[in-house]
Order: C-alpha cells, then sequence, then structure tokens
C-alpha cells in the first residue's frame, strides 16, 4: 500500500502532463504568437483568363512577416504583411510584397484555418486583382 | 527505492514533452516519401484547365512503382517519375503521367512535419498549377504503421 501511493501519484501526474498538449490549443487559440516561426507560402487563384500563383518562405513573428523571400509567379520577390488569429481559430490577414522594380502584390487571407497542431494553415481570399485565390502555408519550424 | 519513485514522474515527462523526441521529426528522410499517396493537381491558364486526381506508389528512394490517375477526364497511369526529398522538408522532382505524356515537375514543394501530406507548386501541361498530396492510411511508410 505504502508503494502504491506514488506510484498513482505518478500515474496521475503523467495524465495530466500528457492530456496538457490536447488542452493547449484551446488555451493558446487566441495567441498570435502560436504561428510564430517560418512557413512556406502556397498561393493560387484564377479569374476569367488570368491565373496567379506565388510562393516562398516566410518568418511569422506575432502576427507580422518579419522576413520573406520567394516568387511572385516567375519573379523574384520579398515579402511583407500580418496575420491575425482570433479566438474562433479564424485566420485573415495580407501576404504582400514587392517584386520587380516598384511593382507590388497583395494576397489577403478572408477567411483561413489551421490545423490542430497548427503546421498546415488553410485559406481562401483574393488578390489584389479581386481574383479568387487559395492559399497554403506549411510550418517549417 | 522511495526517491527512485520521486523522480519517476519528472523522467516520464521530460520523455513525453521533450520536443520531437517521441515523433522523430528532427529530420525529413527520402524514405518518409514511401508508400501510397492520393495526389490531387489543379491549374487554370487563358481558356484552359488542368485537374488531377489519383493514387500514386512511391518506394523508399521516392521512385514512383505504380499507381494510377484521372487527368482532365482521362483514365491513366503514372508511368514513372522521382521525387526526393531534402533533410528539411522540401520536395523536388518530377512525375510522368501516360495520358499526353504530361510531366508534372515541382517548382516548389513541402512536406509537413508529420510526413502526411505535400503542398507544392508544379509546372503542369500549360502553366503552374496547385498540388497536393496525402498519405494513405496504413500506407506502407505511414508514420507510426
Amino acid at each position: 500500500m505504502r508503494r502504491a501511493k506514488p506510484l498513482l501519484a505518478a500515474a496521475v501526474l503523467v495524465l495530466i502532463l500528457a492530456a496538457g498538449p490536447a488542452a493547449g490549443p484551446a488555451r493558446a487559440q487566441e495567441d498570435i504568437s502560436a504561428l510564430d516561426g517560418t512557413w512556406d507560402f502556397f498561393a493560387y487563384g484564377y479569374y476569367e483568363v488570368f491565373t496567379t500563383f506565388c510562393h516562398g518562405t516566410i518568418r511569422l513573428e506575432k502576427g507580422s512577416i518579419v522576413a520573406g523571400h520567394g516568387s511572385y509567379h516567375t519573379a523574384p520577390a520579398t515579402f511583407r504583411g500580418h496575420l491575425a488569429l482570433d479566438q474562433s481559430g479564424l485566420i485573415t490577414g495580407r501576404v504582400a510584397g514587392r517584386w520587380g522594380e516598384s511593382e507590388t502584390f497583395n494576397y489577403s487571407l478572408v477567411s483561413g484555418r489551421a490545423n490542430p497542431p497548427r503546421e498546415t494553415i488553410v485559406a481562401s481570399g483574393l488578390d489584389h486583382n479581386g481574383w479568387g485565390c487559395i492559399y497554403y502555408l506549411i510550418r517549417i519550424d | 527505492m522511495r526517491s527512485r519513485l520521486r523522480f519517476t514522474p519528472l523522467l516520464l515527462a521530460v520523455l513525453l514533452l521533450w520536443p520531437g523526441a517521441a515523433s522523430g521529426q528532427e529530420g525529413f528522410d527520402q524514405a518518409d516519401l514511401n508508400g501510397d499517396w492520393a495526389v490531387f493537381l489543379y491549374g487554370a491558364y487563358e481558356t484552359r484547365t488542368e485537374h488531377m486526381y489519383g493514387l500514386l506508389s512511391l518506394d523508399e528512394e521516392g521512385q514512383v512503382v505504380g499507381g494510377s490517375n484521372t487527368y482532365r477526364g482521362i483514365e491513366n497511369q503514372f508511368m514513372r517519375g522521382r521525387l526526393s526529398l531534402s533533410q528539411d522538408g522540401q520536395v523536388t522532382g518530377d512525375l510522368l503521367l501516360e495520358a499526353w505524356r504530361v510531366e508534372i515537375k515541382f517548382i516548389k514543394g513541402r512536406m509537413n512535419r508529420s510526413r502526411t501530406e505535400v503542398t507544392g507548386l508544379v509546372e503542369g501541361q500549360w502553366y503552374p498549377g496547385l498540388i497536393r498530396m496525402i498519405k494513405a492510411p496504413g500506407a506502407a511508410g505511414e508514420p507510426g504503421s
């Protein structure tokens, strides 16, 4: 009986700790810092006869894109912008940037969601021309 | 004995919570591509659209070893191809379809950290398209299988 007590306490503690990560997302859902890190960004859209596509790697810190580079269509591009995460888990914001001499682009994320481990974000929205787009963000680190 | 038991919860907690220790998610391996993948592709160019869905089998080297697809409504086979996965999760390579001998070539691809999805932009028949690959449940090479 004496031995059983510490074992029981150990089992209870381990169960609490193991349940922690599952309970964590609900608490952290409103915290934009949960999306901090490096992500690969993919955008694809089409309207009438026009196609837009973009890919790159961005670094998010507290919702701001603090660094990013990739390609807008086939031109090298740099990224800026921001994302917001509300209490329901809705992700909105914009991934914008520059390419060429002084050209700009702007992809708005109207409605997005992350999967529970927050390693993939899927979103829908519009580019600066109003063409409908789908977006994927895949977490790198 | 009692003092040993006192540290048991701490040791178990460290093992459970150590980042990536349990899942081995530190670096990607080429063999992570091994298995059956559901593949979805969509692309649009002027008045043309390109769409494909199918099931693709890759071996541990990332070589195409089987699978069929429906490309723009035509049922056909994956003829050959090979995908490569870098240690940081970037996916490159190409897939050759029987239909019109279309070559699907990755411009930029990324595997997710769970090793269950690949997302990318690819060169299709006319123009870049968006590709998604989802590992089939219970497939060879699936994490934890």
